[in-house]
């Protein structure tokens, strides 16, 4: 981590979704070290860059977002996984939790709450 | 006491409560036409109309010499239920026959399990294919919407409208499929929230 600033991993297999995350964080204390777009980029990344946090979507190809999680948290321990999914969190996010992520939010909060939301979790780990 | 008689009574009674499940099973395999998708159910239902059959055989043996026809055979037949063991565990087995005709109501499960997993299957993939196609969509028109990209927000819109469209009709599509789009189907059930 950057002095006062967090690394943060993107992982969708939508390239606009990540374009727009990227607008979004840059607005915050974060700086992006890598892209991936499925569940095998988001463990690979996670070995390579030890990032702080990861943005993590769950319906990927090849490997979803939750297969991905606790390999990821294998590959990283000190990473924080935030997923960030078109999907209920009502629904899905207490199955994401159990299997490691250390929040959810839901695609298309406004990009206040979503920095809010990553910074509050990379402060937690602190 | 003719034990025979005991045991033919008692296999006469397994072979018609067995013949009796296989058509149920059987039946409801036909209706809902999975003869393919339910290997299981069908494997099932023919068992118990073999089983109904090896049975009724050995009703039959027993009884040929009543009617003048194979005694030998038939004697042989009568000999073998005369060990207690035999008949025994032919009246065990009718018992169980009968009981498990007795939860015939139950069988609609055998049938609906491989039905169910089918329709969960599809469920599952039309709500991945809705999730992809719309809410996908409708999030990333947000974000570009909170970003202040007007002109992403609107092609967002309309692509999303668009797979919108494509998706409904091609649920519809099945029903058309099935029988045809008529009207009243398109009444929906209560106003938009």
């Amino acid at each position: 981590m950057r002095e006062g600033r967090w690394s943060v991993v993107i992982v969708d297999d939508l390239e606009d979704v990540r374009i727009l995350n990227k607008l979004v964080l840059r607005r915050g204390p974060f700086d992006v070290v890598g892209e991936g777009q499925n569940g095998h980029d988001a463990v690979r990344l996670a070995g390579a860059h030890r990032p702080d946090l990861m943005l993590l979507d769950l319906g990927m190809p090849l490997m979803d977002g939750l297969e991905a999680l606790p390999l990821v948290l294998r590959a990283s321990p000190g990473t924080r996984v935030v997923i960030h999914s078109g999907f209920d969190e009502a629904r899905v996010g207490p199955v994401a939790r159990e299997r490691g992520a250390a929040a959810f939010v839901e695609k298309g909060v406004s990009p206040r709450v979503l920095l809010d939301r990553l910074e509050r979790v990379a402060r937690a780990a602190e | 006491m003719e034990w025979w008689i005991v045991g033919a009574v008692a296999s006469s009674i397994v072979s018609v409560a067995y013949f009796s499940i296989s058509y149920v099973i059987l039946r409801g395999i036909a209706r809902t036409k999975q003869y393919r998708s339910n290997p299981l159910g069908v494997a099932t239902g023919a068992i118990f109309f073999s089983c109904g059959g090896g049975h009724a055989i050995h009703v039959l043996h027993m009884a040929l010499p009543i009617v003048g026809l194979d005694a030998a055979t038939g004697l042989a037949a009568r000999e073998a239920f005369s060990e207690w063991h035999v008949w025994a565990w032919e009246i065990g087995t009718a018992g169980v026959a009968l009981w498990y005709w007795s939860l015939r109501t139950r069988f609609p499960a055998l049938i609906r399990g491989a039905q169910l997993f089918e329709d969960v299957r599809e469920r599952q993939k039309s709500a991945l294919h809705i999730h992809d196609n719309i809410v996908q969509g409708l999030a990333k028109a947000k974000m570009s919407l909170d970003l202040d990209r007007p002109d992403q927000t609107r092609e967002e819109l309309e692509r999303t409208l668009a797979n919108a469209r494509a998706v409904v009709s091609g649920l519809l599509g099945d029903l058309e499929h099935e029988r045809g789009i008529k009207p009243g189907d398109l009444r929906v059930t209560s106003p938009p929230a």
